[in-house]
């Protein structure tokens, strides 16, 4: 198995470790819910023992609206929850993608069934940002509700299918339209993520899509040596985002996942962390 | 000169010399303007956390997180 299938497995595991639910039904309520997550794990799943980043900045944004105004939460939630991904993107970028994203590694092994592949144009990634603007920032802000973890396929997956399956202590709410409708989303995600790579990552991922802005100001880098590119392409075809690194080595695309890396036939594609290595000087 | 003769490298002579301690130089040299934007964000940053902490931003985070988020699951 290869080595980022096995972190990446490693890391759904470390970000929702939290077996005692199951015979408990509470779910963690312990110190890691103080942390945020590195990449989408909603703090809804039984099992998550940190908390979404992006579900952090709903509640501050919500927290400005007339029905739940509370100016002290919203200041303290929103520097907390952007100083904490900030942090994270200044070192590694849109790393935490690539290697640590529960959701993203189920894409990447969803991906792998043997089906026709179904190209995304690359202006699609616009409709990240758009994303983030309206259904994580804006929407919240005006009305209160947390409208992007309505949506959030990551929260139907490991919040609302698995308190489904082991309800808590606690009574939950009868299901409703709302939930068959998220249901609905959900399955035709993951049906989208069988035929074109990564899908709601690069199309719909706010936190993807604030993590990639720091690409480009990261410590750390990739990079590609055109005297010893060939132009052979193998970079292109591994790449989990269907990027070609050799145009923009720092594209908010990239997940840092360095499939192309080790692709090279030629060692072309470099990466590390830039005052390091000479290489990660001259870029 | 007989054929086991090391030829001279691309820093012999003077101005070898120079070019080689240059190259030495450029090498070890600070890091890059963009090095150091990246660690003036990463400061703000964690500032931006140290300062969360006078608005009791993790407690809030907190608060929400240990209980079942209705809006995640679908069963608002």
């Amino acid at each position: 198995m290869r080595r980022r299938t096995i972190l990446q497995a490693a890391s759904a595991a470390a970000l929702n470790p939290y077996v005692p639910y199951f015979w408990k039904r509470v779910i963690y309520q312990g110190g890691g819910k103080y942390l945020c997550a590195p990449g989408l794990n909603c703090y809804a799943c039984p099992l998550a023992v940190l908390s979404c980043p992006i579900g952090g900045l709903q509640l501050a944004f919500s927290r400005l609206s007339s029905a739940m105004r509370d100016l002290k939460a919203a200041a303290g939630l929103f520097l907390y929850v952007t100083g904490s991904v900030g942090m994270l993107g200044c070192l590694v970028g849109r790393m935490p993608c690539g290697w640590v994203c529960p959701f993203g590694f189920l894409q990447d092994l969803l991906f792998r069934l043997p089906l026709p592949e179904l190209r995304l144009p690359r202006r699609l990634g616009i409709a990240r940002y758009l994303t983030l603007l309206t259904a994580v920032l804006l929407l919240p802000a005006l009305t209160g509700v947390s409208w992007f973890s309505r949506l959030c396929p990551a929260g139907t997956l490991e919040g609302g299918l698995l308190l489904q399956a082991a309800p808590p202590a606690s009574p939950l709410p009868p299901t409703s339209w709302f939930f068959w409708l998220k249901l609905g989303l959900l399955v035709a995600l993951l049906a989208w993520a069988t035929v074109s790579r990564r899908p709601f990552c690069r199309v719909l991922c706010p936190l993807g899509a604030i993590l990639g802005l720091f690409n480009r100001v990261s410590l750390y880098r990739m990079w590609v040596e055109e005297e010893s590119c060939t132009d052979c392409g193998a970079c292109r075809r591994v790449c989990p985002v269907d990027i070609d690194i050799r145009e923009d080595p720092a594209s908010p695309d990239c997940i840092r996942c360095l499939e192309c890396k080790e692709a090279c036939p030629r060692g072309a594609v470099g990466s590390g962390f830039r005052w390091l290595t000479a290489e990660g000087q001259a870029g | 000169m007989d054929g086991t003769a090391v030829p001279p490298g691309p820093f012999a002579g003077e101005e070898g010399l120079k070019k080689g301690r240059d190259a030495k130089r450029s090498t070890k040299a600070g890091m890059p303007v963009g090095g150091w934007a990246a660690l003036a964000l990463l400061l703000a940053f964690a500032a931006a956390v140290a300062i969360s902490l006078i608005f009791e931003g993790p407690r809030h985070l907190y608060a929400k997180a240990v209980y079942i988020c209705l809006d995640c699951i679908g069963l608002i």
